[in-house]
């Protein structure tokens, strides 16, 4: 008999053999042995029983690229929008201001060495300091012009505090602390900024898992109607395989096994092309550097850089479409065969 | 091992093509059943095969109401039975060493425990040297046989052939009719459907002949 390994491992189809189609075949073959495997054939090597070329699998795996490229730069957003988040909170309220209003017949001065005092006694605190009238001058600069002389004006003065640990810091009784001994004192623990902050941040990552989701009911619809296509064309493959007494979840993992290549093909090319555009995109950015050294974008956004993080959400990113891929084909395939004899 | 009682069988809401059909197949028996064309022979088939249930009367397979098989029992009992389409039913994008394997593949069975089966099979239905050919290579008695090893690869308790000569000449008709009298002889029970009533003649057996839905049986 003819040695049963030299079964073409590659076989090329009408017309493919020579081409750069048949170099593609080759290069995911891997990815085809892997997706049969992960199917439930343990013997990869075998023909597969739903013909590959009856899948319409080149539209597909186009789609689930572009869906997996969607979702991975939804996904990299939502957490540039996240990380960002962080820090712009942990900056916020890694401070807090201690305001001190000029009253009549009360000596400023004197009034902020006596709230330093009382602040620095507080747990959690850091560095605290004054802001001079020059520093107060300076941030007034903008709006009323240089040289000024802020002794002529009842501008409050500013106690910059530092908080070293936030755990053991109370806002609440430093502020009636204060209040108990200083007149006209107030303190500005940035409260509003920070739950701003998380308002808009929340509200940005909550749209964008939003898109993340429709992204992927979008690629399920499409394996849906692609599933329900092959299916259509290949009526005799599936006599066959009842009249030979296969089970339905044969059937079943036959198409699955095809689909989860078709899936786990789109979901690779999706995020290789996320990665190249971030790796890409991050050299670019480098062009609209402004004259404080980083970009607008950055400014706003954060790097905008292939970090580990984001690398893992693509390499999610790329199992959840494949899974998914493989589920829906599997339950539409399952419903199907129920239906017939 | 196979009762019909009183079956009917109509398409939707279409007369009866089949009608009052009661017989018999007892184990390792052998019987053509014949009549025109449109006389309903694939239909009775497609009903013993269970690709379709009777509008009425009582099918009984391997001792189980056909009416009550559930989808989850139809590919045990299928097992037990061999078919042969009138269009061979080969898969193209296998060889056909693959197609002939497909029923042990099905169930699960490694490859090394069932090649050298699948291997004498085809020797024995003289396809030895074209096992790793693609069925639209195949000449159509090769497909013929190829055919009827998948339906045998199995071992299967009965074997339907849906016109397995209808597309060979007539030599190798004999051939293959006389493959099927060895296979019962080796204790297959064989029902074949034909028109061909000049290689029935070649025969002494029994008889089913289906016209205008009815049967007539004869012994």
């Amino acid at each position: 008999m003819t040695d049963q390994n030299s079964y073409p491992q590659f076989r090329t189809e009408s017309g493919a053999k020579g081409t750069a189609r048949t170099g593609l075949r080759v290069a995911f073959a891997p990815v085809r042995y892997a997706a049969r495997w992960l199917a439930g054939h343990r013997d990869v090597r075998q023909t597969p029983i739903v013909p590959p070329q009856s899948v319409a699998g080149t539209a597909l795996v186009a789609v689930i690229a572009i869906m997996s490229f969607l979702a991975c730069l939804t996904l990299a957003a939502v957490t540039m929008v996240f990380e960002q988040a962080q820090l712009w909170e942990s900056d916020v309220s890694s401070e807090l201001t201690v305001q001190i209003r000029p009253t009549d017949g009360v000596d400023i001065d004197f009034e902020i060495e006596r709230a330093i005092r009382i602040t620095e006694r507080e747990p959690g605190i850091g560095r605290v300091r004054a802001m001079d009238e020059t520093d107060g001058a300076a941030l007034l600069e903008p709006w009323l012009g240089a040289g000024l002389d802020l002794s002529e004006l009842p501008v409050p003065r500013l106690i910059i505090v530092d908080i070293d640990n936030p755990a053991t810091l109370d806002v609440g009784r430093l502020r009636a602390n204060l209040s108990d001994s200083i007149t006209g004192v107030s303190v500005d623990d940035h409260g509003i900024w920070i739950d701003q902050l998380k308002r808009i941040a929340n509200v940005t990552i909550a749209t964008g898992i939003g898109i993340f989701l429709l992204v992927l009911a979008a690629t399920c619809l499409s394996v849906v109607f692609a599933t329900r296509g092959a299916m259509a064309g290949n009526q005799v493959v599936i006599s066959v395989l009842h009249f030979v007494g296969a089970l339905n979840r044969y059937i079943a993992r036959e198409f699955q096994g095809r689909f989860l290549f078709i899936g786990l093909k789109g979901g690779l090319i999706g995020c290789i092309a996320a990665a190249t555009f971030f790796v890409v995109g991050g050299g670019l950015l480098g062009f609209l550097e402004g004259p404080s050294g980083g970009s607008p974008f950055q400014a706003l956004f954060g790097g905008f850089s292939l970090t580990p993080l984001v690398f893992t959400g693509f390499v999610l990113v790329l199992i959840l479409v494949s899974a998914l891929t493989a589920a829906t084909t599997r339950m539409t395939v399952e419903r199907y065969l129920a239906t017939v004899q | 091992m196979i009762r019909f009682e009183n079956v009917g069988l109509r398409y939707g809401m279409g007369p009866e093509v089949l009608r009052d059909i009661s017989f018999q197949i007892a184990p390792r028996s052998f019987q053509f059943l014949t009549g025109p064309s449109g006389a309903g022979k694939t239909s009775l088939l497609r009903l013993l095969f269970l690709s379709m249930r009777p509008s009425r009367g009582l099918i009984s397979i391997f001792g189980k109401d056909a009416v009550k098989i559930g989808n989850d029992e139809l590919p045990e009992i299928r097992r037990r039975i061999g078919i042969v389409f009138q269009d061979f039913r080969l898969l193209d994008h296998m060889t056909t060493y693959e197609n002939v394997a497909l029923p042990l593949r099905v169930q699960g069975m490694d490859e090394t425990r069932y090649r050298s089966d699948v291997v004498e099979l085809l020797d024995w239905v003289g396809l030895g040297e074209r096992m790793h050919v693609l069925p639209p290579i195949l000449s159509g008695g090769e497909k013929q046989r190829a055919a009827i090893a998948r339906a045998l690869i199995g071992r299967p308790d009965i074997l339907l052939a849906d016109e397995p000569t209808g597309n060979v000449d007539p030599p190798l008709a004999r051939r293959l009719l006389r493959l099927f009298i060895e296979l019962n002889k080796l204790g297959t029970t064989v029902v074949i459907a034909t028109h061909d009533l000049a290689l029935i003649d070649q025969f002494d057996t029994r008889r089913f002949v289906l016209k205008d839905g009815r049967l007539q049986i004869y012994d």
